[in-house]
């Protein structure tokens, strides 16, 4: 698992706040982040330093483009996903750190979907006449367990289905496809050099299919209490599929996930009155929650005994993550100093899916 | 003197609010103001508290005290739901000291448990949980010390604020208080989970769910999902019996859950599609029990070349005969579930399959047949299209099955009759699998396919044996089975490859003495083949040594990988010896003037 942290600029409203920086970017792969509670009285922790150091495969500030980000964590993914294997990039973090600006971009700065589709499509137009290529791609939100087709949201909750040839498949999503072939690449190129085959009547280019994304991002479910929040609890899945046929050889299918997850932050935030929560042993009241209390009892995770399903989300991932697969994270965490407990829950759990090993 | 009815009245009507405030209405607070009812609340219970120590002190000081208790009770709950945790410590510690005297006492002992329950809460989100075991467990002595002395339905808390004729019932101050008990049981039993007493932690998620049953109401399909999962657990610990108990339990609970009236149609279907996937998750939780069982008779009556020992089985026949007057008073300390009511149902399931070890086939088989039933209604559910993993996990579950009655068959013919099942279940979903997308699955699969082929290879031939000469046709049966055999050892094999097609130099831990296995397997395979032809036994003898070569080599290469493939080691390395002067003799044979 390869994990790199980007921090983003201080936003016109942390500014305003009167928020100060306080996750720096030392160097290629190590970040700083130090601790702004003031506390005069805390003798103990005065004499030790409030900075904490955190290393990852590669770090980014705001001096990062999004041509550096994506060609420094996505791009080594493109060729492997042609070849015939699965990768999946995911962005984490609390909401408004920049996982879509990562994912998505804007039209000025497009992201890494943008990127690695314009890549897949390139490498279509180069393609000799003895392999043809297929991309397809099928862009889904997984939010509170349900399923839905952000290029088609009329169809309301979709199911997921495991198929023995494929994989866990979206039964009934929309997915848009383009071939080489040789005529058409013998035909004065069109630019993408694909055959579109889609339910949409006029030929897709690039620049419509990235109308697609973030029309389908506009479509991700929005809730009515976080007012200034956008998607917070929704997953954005992009999946793209390349299928590969060389003369003489096979079929080669490689699949490659995007997804942008929803965001780490906590729900509550308290008025500052006491401590604040912390993760670990704490009781808890209802009784809703004695069936993970039973759950853990038994915590090997072995074949001898029933494990229960899995969110949605690790349903849908479960073959691209095991085996001969790239997973790389990109977290995302704000400099300012008033998201200090954000962030540094985002830095230690990026820190510890560093040892995640993706064995087989 | 008391206060004046109507003031009372008054008083107890703020308390009300006060609570429906922090219990009922705080929940849609919204997400930017989440504590925002209880503040609300918390003002209240203030005012109620001033307006009480207004009252006068006398002949009612006690009943003053315990309302008092009351208040600070809430006061502490309120602020610790409001993770102002010194503050709620501080008055619950007060509710503690103004009950002290009278904690035994019918209208103090359930609001002191409670306030014990809660001590324990707050000490555990402070991460000190030896702290709140002592609160939690104090909580459980008292209570037991006062069912002991007094047992007589207690007060329940609210009715310190509620006029006379509200006052409630014996059955339910019964049953609240039961349920302020059972809220304690739970809190223990996360506590020792955090403390790493696991037993201990069992045994309290047992008695929640027990108690669950008889006093506080329960979801069917959960608490049916719950009693499944903690009979996993048992598993793992050998404890069959329990384990058998729990599953019956779970089996009955569920059927209770019937139609859920919708008012959409769309909702309906979903629900419909959820009990049917909870009924075949507590089919596979059964599959467990009967395979583990199996298993584990197996491991005990095993000789140290995987037959059935007849001695051993004598033995344990006549251990278990005197062990019968132990179980019976055994199971009558055991923790049962069951309101009088489903006592009998849950009796009647158990009934169905034993839970002590089967010693010989008939009881194997008997075990082996309710496995097998619930194979097929969890397969109802979870059907290839659709539920590919879980489909081949069950699969691979009948599979076991199977080979764990093999060993107690005693007929070979009929030991191979049941490899052949294997087979035919096995082959048919790995064929439609796709490698690179179930990569371990398809591991699995070649590698029991594989040891499947070669354990009927090796019947056959013992078959074989008991007849004077081997005929042409079972001779061609052993090949085919060996080749077979070989044939999927081999993909496991290539399945090790990286995408250039070359075999790792250092294997995985995880696949190292698999591969190590299927290695030295496919080397006896290639010495067990049976052919006229001396060119080809010779063929079949060089590769043979290459086979074992690999082993020895590999393993003087990386000295770690030793453990894995201690016994297969030492043949292999005999096998090196012995093969080239073998060689050369039938070589000899073959050229005699050479």
């Amino acid at each position: 698992l390869q994990v790199a942290l980007r921090i983003r600029p201080m936003s016109a409203a942390e500014l305003a706040e009167g928020a100060k920086p306080i996750a720096h970017r030392m160097d290629e792969q190590v970040v700083v982040l130090r601790d702004p509670t003031e506390d005069p009285d805390d003798i103990l922790r005065a004499s030790h330093s409030r900075e904490k150091s955190y290393i990852f495969d590669v770090a980014f500030d705001s001096t990062a483009t999004q041509e550096t980000v994506y060609r420094a964590t996505t791009r080594g993914l493109v060729a492997g996903v042609i070849s015939g294997y699965n990768a999946t990039v995911f962005t984490y973090g609390p909401t408004g750190c920049g996982k879509t600006y990562t994912m998505l971009g804007t039209d000025g700065e497009p992201g890494i979907c943008t990127r690695t589709l314009g890549e897949l499509f390139q490498a279509i137009e180069d393609a000799s006449g003895d392999t043809e290529y297929e991309v397809s791609m099928s862009y889904l939100e997984i939010y509170n367990e349900m399923i839905r087709d952000l290029l088609n949201p009329s169809l309301g909750c979709l199911q997921l289905r495991e198929d023995a040839g494929g994989t866990v498949q979206v039964a009934g999503i929309t997915e848009i496809s383009a071939i080489s072939a040789e005529e058409v690449s013998q035909r004065a190129p069109m630019g993408c050099g694909g055959v579109w085959q889609t339910p949409l009547p006029d030929a897709a280019r690039p620049p419509q299919v990235m109308q697609l994304l973030a029309q389908g991002n506009r479509q991700r479910t929005q809730e009515p209490t976080a007012a200034n929040r956008t998607s917070s609890r929704s997953h954005a899945v992009l999946q793209v599929t390349v299928r590969q046929w060389h003369r003489g050889g096979g079929l080669r299918r490689g699949r490659l996930f995007m997804i942008d997850l929803a965001g780490s932050e906590r729900a509550a935030q308290t008025q500052n009155r006491g401590q604040r929560m912390k993760e670990g042993a704490h009781i808890n009241r209802s009784l809703l929650a004695l069936g993970n209390c039973i759950k853990a009892l038994s915590h090997r995770p072995s074949t001898k005994y029933i494990n229960y399903r899995d969110s949605k989300l690790t349903r849908l991932l479960k073959d691209s993550l095991g085996g001969n697969s790239h997973t790389v994270m990109i977290a995302h965490i704000s400099p300012a100093s008033t998201a200090f407990e954000e962030s540094r829950s985002t830095l230690a759990y990026a820190h510890r899916a560093k040892s995640i090993r993706t064995t087989v | 003197a008391a206060a004046a009815n109507g003031g009372w009245a008054a008083v107890c009507e703020k308390f009300r609010t006060a609570r429906t405030l922090s219990t009922v209405e705080s929940r849609k607070d919204p997400e930017t103001e989440p504590y925002r009812s209880k503040y609300s609340a918390r003002a209240l219970l203030q005012e109620v508290k001033q307006l009480l120590s207004a009252a006068e002190e006398g002949d009612e000081a006690r009943l003053l005290a315990v309302r008092r208790a009351v208040l600070e009770y809430e006061l502490g709950v309120n602020h610790t739901d409001t993770e102002e945790l010194s503050a709620g410590e501080e008055h619950l510690q007060r509710c503690t000291q103004l009950l002290e005297p009278h904690r035994l006492s019918p209208d103090c002992v359930s609001l002191y448990i409670q306030a014990q329950n809660n001590l324990g809460i707050l000490w555990s989100l402070r991460d000190e949980i030896k702290t709140a075991q002592t609160y939690l467990e104090s909580a459980e002595a008292l209570y037991n010390q006062y069912m002991k002395e007094d047992g007589n339905p207690p007060l329940d808390p609210s009715e310190h604020f509620m006029a006379e004729e509200e006052k409630i019932t014996d059955q339910e101050r019964s049953k609240r208080f039961e349920k302020a008990y059972t809220h304690t049981l739970y809190y223990l039993a996360q506590v020792y989970q955090h403390l790493d007493m696991i037993e201990k932690a069992a045994q309290y998620c047992h008695t929640t769910l027990k108690r669950q049953l008889e006093y506080c109401g329960y979801h069917p399909v959960e608490w049916a999902l719950n009693a499944a999962t903690l009979s996993q657990y048992y598993l793992s610990k050998q404890c069959f019996m329990e384990a058998r108990h729990c599953l019956a339990a779970a089996s009955v609970i569920f059927s209770q859950a019937g139609q859920v009236p919708s008012a959409e149609d769309n909702e309906m279907e979903q629900d419909q599609q959820d009990l049917r996937q909870r009924k075949a998750e507590i089919a596979r939780c059964w599959i467990k029990y009967c395979l583990n069982l199996l298993q584990s008779a197996r491991k005990l009556l095993e000789d140290n070349i995987g037959e059935l020992d007849p001695d051993r089985q004598l033995e344990l026949k006549a251990q278990r005969k005197k062990e019968e007057d132990e179980k019976e008073k055994g199971r009558k300390k055991a923790v049962l579930f069951g309101t009088s009511d489903i006592c009998d149902s849950v009796l009647a399931m158990e009934e169905k399959v034993s839970s002590v070890y089967p010693l010989d086939f008939q009881e194997a088989r008997e075990i082996f047949l309710v496995g097998q039933n619930y194979v097929l209604e969890a397969k109802e559910f979870f059907q290839v299209d659709g539920y590919v993993t879980d489909h081949i996990e069950i699969v691979q579950d009948h599979s076991a099955l199977f080979k764990v009655l093999a060993f107690f068959e005693e007929d070979y013919e009929r030991r191979c009759k049941m490899h052949k099942r294997r087979l035919d279940m096995l082959e048919s979903i790995y064929v439609d699998l796709n490698p690179q997308y179930y990569l371990l699955i398809s591991r699995q699969l070649q590698f029991e396919l594989a040891d499947t082929y070669y354990e009927m290879m090796d019947l056959k031939i013992a078959i074989g044996n008991r007849l004077e000469e081997l005929d042409s046709h079972t001779i061609k049966k052993i090949n085919s089975l060996a080749q077979l055999a070989i044939k999927y050892y081999e993909l496991f094999l290539d399945s090790l490859r990286n995408p250039d097609r070359v075999f790792p130099e250092q294997l995985e831990e995880d696949v190292l003495r698999p591969a190590m296995v299927a290695k030295f397997h496919i080397a006896r395979l290639y010495g067990k083949l049976i052919t006229s032809d001396s060119k080809k036994q010779l063929e079949n003898m060089q590769t043979s040594l290459e086979y074992y070569t690999f082993l020895v080599d590999y393993c003087e290469k990386y000295p770690d990988a030793v453990r894995a493939v201690e016994t297969e080691l030492e043949l292999s390395k005999e096998m090196v010896g012995l093969l080239p002067t073998r060689m050369e003799r039938l070589r000899a044979k073959l050229c005699p003037f050479i």
